[in-house]
């Protein structure tokens, strides 16, 4: 059976919780399972998927998720690892309320509000296969090399979108993923990377394993 | 799903809750009511104009001396013979209109007058708090635009901590941005611009720089009083 599938060009996630829509996305039935709809502009994991990028999320996955936000995402990553865990991290006291509702009815997530600088103090994560990033912050590929080196499995896969306008607005946005780069070679093997358009300007999402 | 997991998610859950409830800060709800403020007043602008179409329609001539929301909504509820006889004519330009069209005009104004009264309560409340919050700042940028100011910095803690140039462009981000990205002319002023100080100095540029240099000042004093961090 498969958790993640394509109807017309459009993406959906088997519903891990059927009947209920999480931000208002359209359920379908498809035979007797329900999906729901996965927007690419909505979701930087959902669009670097539509643009190719390997799924690196199966039914048994643990994921650390940075930039969880109010859950949009770790809904539809908690519908394609629904024998596996989400620990989803997010700082802002506001978002992260819708995500602990959702943590409620979906027992795969584990919210934690704590600031992804420092992934010392994150009380409940565990050593994850993959390590998933959406954070708008200057330092992005700082944090998330911190993050892997603390959390993510040897042979783990590490998932970052870098949003180029939130580290230098000024320079062009393939100066700044070259800066970007650099710093992931020098504790990472690059996999795959994609740009975003159409679906977020000046975005690009990597795809690593540790060296 | 194991049952370990779901244990975690609880635990997690619970903790996540308590600590979410701790982040209250004093200014969580003073921003909120700047952002209504502002939206309130822009919505009550637009039901204003739309009560003076409507009423240009039934007697035109009694709208030369009107020009705050509240002269208008007294005005909808007045008799028509009366406010013809207050302006002088004998006959009007407008309609006579049908009573179900009067009390659709005058639900409307009932509506704007709630809306204003609104409007000011917002006003009072953020002048209330921010002077008892920012007592310094708002001495020298009035309660209401060190309140908006705040609002677009993100927090007390986080316009304390902003350089007083920052503070000067608080509300220009569109004009930096375009500066910083192509060779347009830098912004002098955001916001701040709305301190009569500002305005009505002819060097304008000079004058938000300086104001915001004592701004950033004063809202310092006001954060790290009593030994805040």
């Amino acid at each position: 059976m498969s958790y993640l599938i394509n109807i017309k060009g459009r993406m959906y996630t088997r519903n891990l919780v059927p009947g209920v829509s999480v931000y208002e996305e359209k359920l379908v039935k498809q035979g007797k399972d329900e999906y729901r709809e996965w927007t690419p502009k909505r979701s930087k994991l959902g669009a670097g998927l539509k643009k190719g990028i390997k799924n690196p999320i199966n039914e048994n996955t643990s994921v650390l998720y940075l930039g969880a936000a109010s859950g949009t995402t770790v809904s539809h990553v908690s519908d394609m690892a629904p024998k596996g865990v989400i620990y989803a991290v997010e700082f802002a006291p506001e978002p992260i309320k819708s995500l602990i509702m959702l943590a409620k009815k979906r027992k795969n997530i584990i919210p934690i509000f704590a600031d992804a600088n420092h992934p010392e103090v994150y009380e409940f994560a565990s050593k994850s296969d993959v390590v998933f990033q959406d954070i708008a912050q200057k330092n992005q590929a700082e944090i998330f090399t911190k993050n892997c080196l603390a959390y993510l499995k040897k042979d783990g896969v590490g998932v970052l979108a870098i949003k180029s306008r939130s580290i230098d607005v000024t320079k062009h946005p393939e100066v700044v993923f070259k800066q970007v780069e650099k710093e992931l070679y020098k504790t990472f093997k690059i996999l795959d990377m994609k740009r975003l358009e159409p679906f977020e300007r000046d975005h690009k999402i990597y795809i690593v394993k540790f060296k | 799903m194991s049952n370990e997991i779901e244990l975690l998610n609880e635990r997690a859950i619970k903790k996540a809750v308590t600590a979410v409830r701790q982040t209250y800060n004093e200014d969580k709800m003073i921003m909120q009511a700047v952002q209504a403020l502002g939206e309130t007043e822009q919505s009550n602008n637009i039901t204003y104009e739309r009560l003076r179409e409507m009423y240009w329609r039934y007697l035109p001539e009694a709208l030369e001396k009107i020009n705050t929301p509240k002269q208008l909504v007294k005005t909808v509820n007045n008799d028509k013979k009366e406010l013809m006889k207050e302006v002088g004519i004998s006959e009007s330009m407008g309609y006579d209109l049908r009573d179900d069209e009067l009390i659709m005009m005058k639900e409307f104004a009932s509506g704007l007058n709630d809306s204003v009264s609104s409007q000011g309560k917002l006003e009072e409340f953020i002048k209330r708090k921010m002077q008892a919050m920012a007592p310094e700042a708002s001495k020298i940028a009035t309660p209401l635009l060190t309140g908006r100011l705040m609002t677009i910095a993100g927090g007390f803690r986080e316009m304390a901590y902003m350089p007083a140039s920052t503070i000067q462009l608080l509300g220009a981000e569109k004009a930096l941005f375009r500066h910083l990205r192509s060779n347009a002319m830098p912004p002098k002023h955001g916001i701040i611009l709305q301190h009569q100080d500002v305005q009505s100095a002819k060097k304008k540029g000079k004058a938000a720089r300086q104001l915001a240099n004592k701004i950033a000042i004063a809202i310092r004093q006001d954060y790290f009083k009593g030994g805040r961090k």
